[in-house]
């Protein structure tokens, strides 16, 4: 035993006497504070990370819905395009001709007077 | 093995430990100097550096980071759309893909066979899109506003270094319809005629943007805050413009130019109780899309109110009016048509030379008679007159919300260049400048019993589902009721009068008969001399025009057409009368306004 004790300096041998002793080890003293402070700033920048992470997800999914919108706007346009050249008296008169539609002569039209509506509001 | 050795003389005496560590123990202060200084300098450098960034240039980086990130986005507003009448649209607004190039990085060996696919995609000479490539340039447009198939077609090729970027632009569906009344943007998106440039402010809307932080895409970053100021559309303005009518009338008014190779031309079509412009339109047509292939005076004047022109013989029912109005003429009044008479040293005659004997002012209008027109003028006295020319809005702008209207020109009593021999001939309309819109408003105003409105083209203008109608608005009272219907009876007997040139070849009678079988319809021709600008009047051409009231009993329309410069027909009635009936035939039929059977001459339908 006193070879052992030339062997080893004292203070380590006083440090490993403190760890013998494990609840006075556990005690961590006013360090304990400190490391439950840096468990507790872990877990909230893991928590920020995470939610961080959620959010740059969620944006990213925002702007792919942007980008289909404008698709979608452009589309839109693009049909109400279409409609408008297709509502001109141009292409109407193109497509009723093609029809055998034609403009009616004077004699082929006949007037017929309807006899004013009686008033239901009264 | 240095370990080991270590271990070696550790484990032996004191003595020889100290005696072997010692040259070790230099070595190892000597790499910890060595890493100290270096750790030092580290230290240092990044103080330096982070004293540079964070004090020195703080501000200047800053602000280029805030101006990177921070950058608002700025989001158009839609332009508003225009439609006509009845919802059809006239302009939109359409995103067209234009295709960039980045001449670097498009590879030298394939620029001339890239230029030679584009070319044939987009119809461009081949040797401006290769000196484009070639050019030094890092970002050069080689095509603006493709049409849909024509991008697919380039962006199907996937050629290096070309990119096809989504631009807005102007569309007008209809092409040359109502394009006057429309008008066009300039390529700043600025309305430079018509209803774009008058309505610029309305129609553009206000732009957006928004405030936060954003990625080098320009897409913002979720996690800084973010302040969204939504652009506020422009408003959609929807004309009182009939398709139908507006189509009538380009049809008539294009046939009527190229057969008499005329130089111009302008049809209005008015609604008198209201105002409303039912159709406008003038020659030479042009596409709002393709603009700038047209002249300046083409795409930017709307001639039907931006032109002046001598109205010759339309304006003696102006003149009738004014003399009825004024009490000192009634309709039994007579004076004597002798052919030509003398005032102030110079010889004034009618159109022919011919003497039409004592005539009322319903003969002067029958026969337009120029004679009999300066005499009842006579009658009326400047004062009168002039009062009734200010009354019907002659010398001013209508107030049309059209961009650039003119006023014509008026040599008023007591205006330095007014002259009594200026009077008299304005009575047959020379001497006088007016637009064909304010001989429209006159003659609506007769058609309206006297009471005169502003024509106005746009019926309402809508935004965010709310809409504002038009209040038709009233001007003035001319004239009195009577004289308006007065001058509406001697106006049937004018179109009747003229009516042989549409009837005579048809059915041989060449005797005055109906203008429009089962109608009583109103008209008043004229054929302008047209002034020089050294002086005179052009001797070789004129403007032939008809002004009129359709039907007039109850009336719906105020019809104007006029044809500048017929080239084959010398007085420009032959070509103007034919389309005048053209046009009050097809509006009768297209609002089925039914005939009266015993309105119909013999041989007519």
């Amino acid at each position: 035993m006193a070879v052992r004790g030339e062997q080893i300096p004292s203070p380590l041998g006083r440090v490993r006497l403190r760890r013998i002793d494990l609840s006075r080890y556990f005690k961590l003293d006013g360090a304990r504070y400190m490391l439950l402070l840096a468990i507790i700033f872990c877990l909230l920048s893991m928590m920020t990370l995470v939610q961080t992470g959620i959010t740059a997800r969620m944006n990213y999914e925002l702007v792919e819905l942007r980008q289909q919108q404008v698709r979608l706007n452009r589309h839109y346009s693009y049909l109400q395009e279409q409609l408008a050249r297709a509502q001109s008296v141009e292409t109407r008169l193109k497509r009723a001709s093609e029809l055998g539609f034609r403009p009616p002569t004077p004699d082929q039209i006949r007037y017929v007077r309807i006899p004013e509506l009686p008033n239901l509001e009264e | 093995m240095r370990v080991t050795d270590r271990r070696a003389i550790t484990t032996n005496s004191a003595t020889s430990s100290r005696t072997a560590i010692l040259p070790m123990g230099r070595i190892a202060r000597w790499r910890l100097q060595v890493l100290l200084i270096g750790c030092v300098l580290i230290t240092v450098i990044v103080a330096i550096r982070l004293v540079d960034l964070q004090v020195v240039r703080s501000y200047d980086l800053a602000r280029k980071a805030r101006l990177e990130i921070e950058t608002p986005v700025l989001l158009a507003p839609r332009r508003g759309q225009i439609t006509d009448a009845r919802g059809t649209v006239l302009a939109m607004d359409v995103e067209r893909q234009s295709l960039f190039a980045i001449p670097p990085q498009v590879p030298a060996a394939r620029k001339a066979e890239i230029a030679l696919l584009i070319s044939a995609i987009i119809g461009e000479p081949a040797d401006s899109i290769l000196s484009a490539l070639r050019s030094d340039r890092q970002w050069v447009r080689l095509a603006r506003w493709l049409e849909p198939a024509q991008a697919e077609q380039i962006s199907q090729l996937e050629l290096p270094g070309l990119w096809l970027v989504y631009e807005p632009r102007r569309f007008y569906p209809q092409g040359i319809t109502a394009a006057q009344v429309v008008g066009a943007l300039n390529l700043n998106g600025e309305g430079i005629s018509g209803i774009e440039a008058f309505y610029d402010p309305i129609l553009r809307g206000i732009e957006g943007r928004v405030e936060g932080e954003f990625d080098p895409d320009r897409n913002p970053i979720a996690t800084s805050q973010m302040h969204i100021f939504p652009p506020q559309n422009g408003a959609d303005v929807q004309l009182t413009i009939d398709p139908f009518i507006q189509q009538l009338i380009e049809r008539e008014l294009k046939q009527a130019v190229e057969a008499q190779n005329a130089d111009g031309g302008t049809i209005i079509v008015l609604e008198p109780r209201t105002g409303a412009i039912l159709a406008m339109a003038s020659w030479p047509f042009f596409d709002p899309n393709r603009w700038q292939e047209y002249p300046p005076e083409v795409y930017g004047r709307n001639p039907a109110i931006g032109s002046v022109y001598e109205p010759g013989s339309t304006f003696k029912i102006v003149t009738a009016a004014a003399a009825l109005n004024s009490g000192a003429v009634t309709t039994t009044t007579t004076v004597n048509d002798t052919g030509w008479v003398t005032r102030f040293g110079r010889i004034l005659r009618n159109f022919d030379g011919t003497p039409h004997g004592q005539l009322t002012l319903a003969g002067m209008i029958y026969y337009s008679s120029n004679v009999a027109a300066l005499q009842f003028n006579e009658l009326t006295g400047p004062e009168s007159f002039y009062r009734a020319l200010t009354r019907f809005g002659f010398g001013q702008p209508t107030g049309v919300d059209l961009a650039g209207e003119e006023g014509g020109i008026v040599n008023f009593i007591g205006s330095t260049d007014y002259n009594p021999l200026t009077f008299l001939v304005n009575a047959y309309g020379q001497a006088i400048s007016v637009t064909p819109l304010q001989m429209v408003q006159a003659a609506a105003a007769i058609a309206n019993d006297g009471v005169m409105m502003r024509p106005y083209v746009v019926q309402q203008i809508c935004r965010n589902n709310e809409c504002e109608r038009t209040q038709p608005q009233e001007v003035g009272r001319p004239i009195e009721p009577e004289v308006a219907r007065a001058v509406r009876e001697m106006m049937v007997d004018a179109a009747n009068h003229y009516a042989p040139v549409i009837w005579g070849p048809r059915t041989g009678n060449w005797r005055d008969q109906w203008l429009v079988p089962g109608y009583r319809v109103g008209a008043k021709t004229g054929t302008a001399s047209i002034p020089l600008p050294s002086g005179g009047y052009d001797p070789n051409y004129t403007i032939g025009s008809v002004l009129g009231i359709a039907p007039v009993d109850n009336p719906r329309f105020v019809v104007l057409v006029k044809i500048d410069r017929p080239k084959k027909d010398t007085f420009g009635l032959q070509t103007a009368i034919p389309v005048y009936y053209n046009i009050v035939d097809q509006l009768f039929r297209y609002t089925h306004l039914p005939p009266n059977r015993s309105l119909v001459s013999p041989g007519q339908p």
